[in-house]
């Protein structure tokens, strides 16, 4: 063999050799690195085999009402939802085709138990079939008498209900509509028209629909009011004023003459509000989004659209906008109801939950949340004020229609202009966010009401009415 | 007993015990059809016998035997968990393959004239591709099996090694047979491109790039011109341009490599499923018939590199590569040791061969270059390829005889 041959023959060796142990390395990095996100990839049938070997757990309401569980037809399983549509936008799908949604997307673990069964699925043969291994339970803070009453109320509108129990957290109701019917076989059928449809059926709008709230964001406004001073100082309100060159007006332009902050939260004052958040300022503003978790995630079980505040800078007329809810800001109906019970919680917003506690297949309780402060949203005496101010609003203002002979309600009416109601497309969104019993409130809410073309008071109102009858009289 | 003696006596214990652990996991995770009793009997007596009967010849490279045992081994067991029926005749075609290696060992002892057939080795390329590409019979998307009969078996696995054959002869003879130095490059040249342009027509992707590859190693140690590697270079390059532009197989194939999730339930279904496959298993593997190697398309062909990974662990796959790499490493030591450029060239060629297929199979199926549809040696279900790479073994053990009796 001649040099040449040898130097050749053993560079090639070494080419070789690198090439493999590049692959090697390859290999092994990603098996320390990657691997479990290709075990976990919601592509991964292997996952879902594993489940079909495991009974999925039973959601329970507060009360102990089974809302959603499986069973077994043919030997096989299948999810079953005793109320069809009522939780769909809260428990969400389970499919094989299609994979998981809230709460049973985020609790997928724990509804098989995962990591135990896993194990314990290891040691078996699968030449055996043996029976069927348990997922854990899941009990939610849901009253569901309280959804379904509330989900009635809601008819066929297109909008959310959220109520909250302000001084725990606790979600009591969360109503998005529309809704949809979660079962296996539906969704087969129907998967094309709900992904592709106009009305963005598969959305949550409790927590995933951004709407400018118009005039309910004037509580977290006036909230800046009072810690600035201003709650004492008159403002003149002749129906419309024009700031920078362009006009602000109240509804039908309706003239209060002197009034104060109080007065102008009860009738809901355009006038008087904008002009409160000028003197606040922009960056007072925002900080005070930032207190009610705007521009901020807010954590929870299920995942809640960020609230947005969006401007770099803002000019007057931005500044005048966002006072009163509109301009570039966005919220969803979630944030408003947190609002509601913070103010009703002495200034203090819980962080809120929905899971209550999980326990497994004996009943055993494996974990329960904690009461938790999220954040201190204003001082009491602050907090005291708003209440007042929004007692008065249903008492003798805008909220006259959630007024109920003998409880303390607080509220405060929204009737937001949005991109379609400005190209005369559709209709203002309704909002009403609301507590009650003022003294020591044991429920809060928010009523959204999307694109409705009516008022705030008129339309939502009423239906927050019923529901905080329905809910204190029940108790 | 010396070492020389004991230590593949160790490797052969090795393969025997890794064989009846499977072979206890099979039994206890899935139950063993009674047929595959004696197969794998049979199959253990005959590994044991070709040892023994190997031992006795000098010249013969007992490690080469013994690696191609362990794949078998590891293949027949992996293709019987996924589909019994063909288990079972994998391990036929593995008894059968020992025995063919000891007839090519012996047979090719006999003829004489090896280094002077470089023309009968290009007609019968010729005349296989030709046949493939006009009486060629299309199962799984290539036109590449020849069905005669009751009996199927795909060409393009012997066209590999007769080529290989052929670049030898040709080296051999070229310092005596051809002066003129464009013929130099001219056949060797041709020879390759054309078989690349019979395979391309018969969309065997992975065999063309196989050849391709090949040539340029082999040519790379036996031509001393610079030029021919450039020129070599830049056809390939116009190749693979050309090939993924025009052949939209190609494109979609090179695609896929680079971003397979973006189509994951659609044209990267394969690739993505094979990854899933790897790493779902852990090290140690999610266990012999526990784990869902079912759900990997082709996995008994092309992926069963993904399924053993899956059931038997990354320890394993990690294994089988360094399987063949210690396969490449045993057979081109050998050439260092041989007096004549055909049985050098020969070992280097087949060695290659090996070591190029394995690696362009594993490189694709965890996404490291693109997926081309070829089989891993010994492992992947397959006839051809198995009794063809253990006549290329009875070769490797014959060929220092072979070296013997060619005349300068």
């Amino acid at each position: 063999m001649n040099e040449f041959e040898r130097k050749r023959i053993n560079n090639l060796i070494w080419m070789i050799c690198i090439v493999f142990i590049t692959l090697l390395t390859y290999i092994s990095y990603l098996q320390v690195f990657k691997s479990s996100k290709f075990a976990q990839h919601p592509f991964n049938r292997r996952k879902y085999m594993i489940e079909e070997k495991i009974t999925r757990g039973t959601f329970y309401d507060r009360n102990g009402t089974v809302l959603a569980k499986s069973e077994f037809v043919d030997e096989k399983q299948e999810r079953v939802y005793p109320f069809k549509n009522l939780y769909s936008h809260v428990i969400g799908y389970n499919s094989k085709i299609y994979g998981n949604s809230l709460l049973e997307s985020s609790l997928n673990e724990q509804l098989l138990n995962f990591k135990d069964n896993q194990r314990r699925l290891a040691t078996l043969s699968s030449k055996y079939s043996y029976p069927t291994l348990k997922g854990n339970d899941v009990h939610l803070t849901i009253d569901n008498d309280l959804q379904m009453f509330s989900n009635r109320l809601m008819k066929s509108k297109k909008g959310a209900v959220i109520a909250l129990n302000p001084s725990t957290g606790e979600v009591l109701a969360m109503v998005s509509k529309p809704d949809f019917n979660p079962d296996g076989k539906y969704l087969k059928e129907n998967w094309e028209s709900l992904v592709e449809g106009d009305d963005a059926v598969l959305v949550p709008r409790a927590l995933q629909g951004l709407y400018p709230p118009g005039s309910v964001f004037k509580v977290i406004t006036a909230a800046g009011g009072v810690e600035k001073g201003l709650d004492s100082k008159i403002f003149r309100d002749q129906g419309k004023i024009i700031i920078n060159g362009q006009e602000i007006r109240n509804a039908g332009s309706k003239a209060y003459g002197d009034i104060d902050l109080a007065k102008a939260l009860e009738v809901s004052s355009n006038v008087v509000l904008s002009q409160i958040g000028l003197e606040i300022g922009a960056e007072y503003i925002k900080e005070l989004c930032e207190r009610f978790m705007i521009n901020k995630a807010l954590p929870f079980e299920l995942n809640i659209s960020t609230g947005r505040l969006s401007y770099k800078n803002m000019d007057i007329n931005d500044i005048a906008a966002v006072s009163i809810g509109q301009g570039r800001l966005v919220v969803t109906p979630f944030h408003m109801a947190m609002a509601a019970s913070a103010i009703a919680n002495d200034g203090i917003m819980q962080k809120p939950f929905i899971v209550s506690k999980i326990t497994n297949s004996e009943g055993e309780s494996i974990s329960t949340t904690r009461v938790e402060n999220l954040a201190r949203v204003m001082s009491k005496e602050v907090a005291d004020k708003i209440e007042d101010m929004m007692e008065r609003c249903v008492k003798y203002g805008t909220g006259k229609k959630a007024f109920i002979p003998n409880i303390r309600v607080a509220g405060k009416t929204g009737t937001a202009q949005n991109e379609k109601s400005l190209m005369k497309k559709g209709g203002e969104h309704a909002w009403f966010i609301a507590f009650a019993p003022a003294e020591n409130p044991k429920i809060a809410l928010c009523v959204l009401l999307e694109n409705e073309g009516q008022s705030g008071g008129a339309a939502a109102a009423p239906i927050a009415r019923e529901i905080i009858e329905y809910y204190l009289n029940k108790k | 007993m010396n070492s020389v003696v004991k230590r593949p006596l160790y490797c052969l214990l090795l393969i025997i015990a890794a064989s009846i652990l499977l072979f206890i996991q099979l039994y206890k995770n899935i139950g063993i059809n009674d047929i595959f009793y004696i197969l794998f009997a049979s199959m253990t007596i005959l590994i044991v016998a070709g040892f023994i009967l190997l031992r006795f010849f000098e010249g013969a490279d007992i490690y080469i035997y013994l690696v191609a045992c362990m794949l078998s081994c590891i293949g027949t067991v992996m293709v019987y968990r996924l589909d019994a029926q063909q288990g079972i005749r994998q391990a036929i075609w593995f008894a059968l393959g020992i025995v063919v290696m000891f007839a090519v060992k012996f047979a090719s002892k006999n003829y004489k004239y090896w280094d002077n057939s470089w023309y009968i080795f290009l007609v019968l390329i010729i005349m296989l591709l030709a046949v493939t590409q006009f009486f060629g019979v299309t199962i799984g998307g290539a036109t590449n099996w020849i069905v005669i009969g009751n009996i199927r078996f795909q060409p393009s696995e012997a066209v590999k090694f007769l080529f290989v054959m052929f670049l030898a002869c040709y080296h051999h003879k070229r310092e005596r047979l051809v002066k003129n130095e464009t013929i130099n490059i001219l056949v060797p040249f041709s020879a390759c491109y054309v078989s690349v342009l019979f395979l391309v027509l018969q969309r065997e992707w992975g065999v063309s790039m196989l050849l391709i590859l090949l040539f340029f190693a082999v040519e790379y140690i036996y031509n001393q011109k610079r030029v021919f590697l450039l020129i070599n270079s830049v056809f390939l390059i116009i190749f693979s341009y050309a090939g993924y532009n025009l052949m939209n197989h190609i494109k979609i194939r090179v695609d896929m490599w680079i971003n397979p999730w973006a189509d994951i339930s659609g044209k990267g279904y394969q690739i993505t499923q094979s990854l899933f496959a790897i790493y779902s298993g852990g090290l140690l593997g999610s266990g012999l018939g526990l784990g869902r190697p079912d759900i990997i398309p082709a996995a008994q062909t092309d992926f069963i590199f993904s399924a053993i990974c899956e059931e038997l662990g990354i320890f394993a796959g990690a294994s089988l590569l360094l399987l063949y790499l210690l396969f490449f490493l045993r057979g081109i030591k050998l050439a260092f040791t041989l007096k004549h450029i055909f049985s050098r060239c020969c070992i280097v060629g087949i060695t290659s061969l090996f070591a190029i297929q394995s690696f362009i199979i594993i490189a694709g199926v965890t996404k490291f270059m693109p997926l081309t549809g070829i089989t891993l040696p010994f492992v992947s279900y397959g006839g051809s390829s198995m009794l063809v790479s253990f006549a290329a073994i009875g070769f490797i053990q014959s060929i220092r005889d072979i070296d013997d009796l060619i005349e300068l």
